[in-house]
């Protein structure tokens, strides 16, 4: 699975289960999820817990970084090189 | 935003950053708590971690070290408290940035064995994301103090009758850190670390009971400030002797003497002790928060059904 691929999953996630309520808002892929209040620290762990299930990704509480998680860009970056690892 | 900076201190030395964060988030009973428990226990080693911008204090937690003694072994544990931060800094990634500096300092000195706090739904994944793992629930477990339903749970739990008599902290707390230690792991306390606890919000003051002969047993009573309920802020007792049934039995004949009408008290409901509550006539209630733990070294920490863990250790609210 590449990066694009897995942007597009994230980004449905978040649409589907944080945006559904708000037709009208949009989120830029390098936009803070946080920030834009598109998802709150709760929500943060749904996603967190998504992307392990999703993609059988371990996330250590290391790993839950503003890098990692806090745009659809930096999860997609995340997932697909933890993919890439544990597939080498 | 600009980012704040984290840094470890000593809370008496950035007492006026510290407080001025709690009043500007409409906490202004801190203040109390700060001259009560804060003064008093940095001497004993509670610190506070701020996140810094400029001469602000803009994120605060603090640590207070409380040890643990059970089945021949001490650890020490750290209890969390008092997580704040600016509107601007409740981002999770902050508070998050502030969790790992304090766990990396701690792990760095090698004085605490693990952390532990209780958690509301909002602060929970910043914990998470700190590391912490579930450890237990709190649930509120509550004694109807009538004759007749004590008479009864004291029939059938089995419970002898003993009196209780009020005594000075120094001899309860002396004569019951003799009898404790008999297969449950609890935490360390003296009558200078029940002081940084009493008065608060809910208690304006509290009694100690001798209980049995030679204060085999002992419990610390508080009297709640506006329901006719006695709360159970801290137990000693003897599993050969006097036992857990035959204390919170004899401190609530206590409490009905007093015209009150329940003994309460707020502990894990995973524990040989919740279980034991439970037989001698308490009614599990409302379950109040999550307690959350992170071991930082090599020294497990206390399994949790052999923990003694009053509410009353967790915060000095």
């Amino acid at each position: 699975m590449n990066e694009k691929e897995v942007l597009q999953r994230a980004r449905d996630f978040v649409i589907e289960n944080f945006m559904y309520m708000r037709k009208n808002k949009t989120i830029g892929d390098d936009e803070s999820l946080l920030r834009t209040g598109v998802i709150s620290s709760l929500g943060m762990m749904e996603v967190v817990g998504w992307v392990e299930e999703a993609f059988g990704v371990i996330v250590d509480p290391e790993a839950i970084t503003e890098q990692n998680f806090d745009t659809l860009n930096g999860i997609a970056s995340f997932v697909t090189s933890r993919v890439s690892a544990s597939a080498a | 935003m600009s980012e704040a900076v984290v840094e470890q201190c000593d809370p008496r030395e950035r007492e006026a950053e510290i407080r001025a964060l709690f009043a500007r988030n409409g906490q202004a009973q801190f203040d109390a708590v700060f001259e009560r428990a804060y003064r008093p226990r940095a001497a004993d080693g509670l610190r506070s971690w701020i996140g810094r911008l400029g001469d602000d204090a803009v994120m605060h937690i603090s640590v207070t070290p409380l040890r643990f003694t059970g089945r021949g072994r001490t650890l020490m544990g750290g209890v969390l408290g008092d997580l704040m931060a600016d509107e601007p800094y409740r981002d999770f990634w902050s508070p998050v940035r502030l969790l790992r500096a304090l766990v990396a300092d701690l792990k760095r000195a090698g004085e605490v064995d693990f952390l532990f706090t209780t958690t509301v739904a909002d602060a929970e994944p910043v914990f998470k994301a700190g590391g912490f793992k579930p450890f237990g629930t709190l649930r509120r477990y509550v004694l109807p103090l009538s004759r007749t339903y004590r008479a009864v749970a004291r029939l059938r739990g089995r419970v002898a009758r003993h009196r209780a008599t009020p005594c000075q902290a120094h001899n309860a707390v002396s004569g019951g850190g003799s009898s404790h230690g008999t297969g449950h792991w609890r935490p360390q306390s003296d009558e200078a670390y029940y002081a940084t606890r009493i008065p608060r919000l809910d208690f304006a003051d509290a009694t100690w009971l001798a209980i049995g002969r030679d204060a085999g047993g002992c419990a610390l009573v508080c009297r709640h400030q506006e329901r006719p309920e006695l709360t159970l802020a801290d137990a000693f007792w003897n599993e050969h002797g006097v036992g857990l049934g035959e204390v919170v039995h004899a401190a609530g004949r206590w409490g009905h003497g007093q015209r009150l009408r329940k003994l309460s008290v707020t502990t894990l409901q995973e524990t040989r002790v919740a279980h034991q509550l439970e037989r001698a006539g308490f009614f599990a209630r409302d379950a109040t928060s999550k307690l959350l733990i992170k071991p930082l070294g090599a020294n497990t920490p206390p399994p949790v059904d052999d923990l003694f863990l009053p509410s009353f250790a967790l915060t000095s609210w």
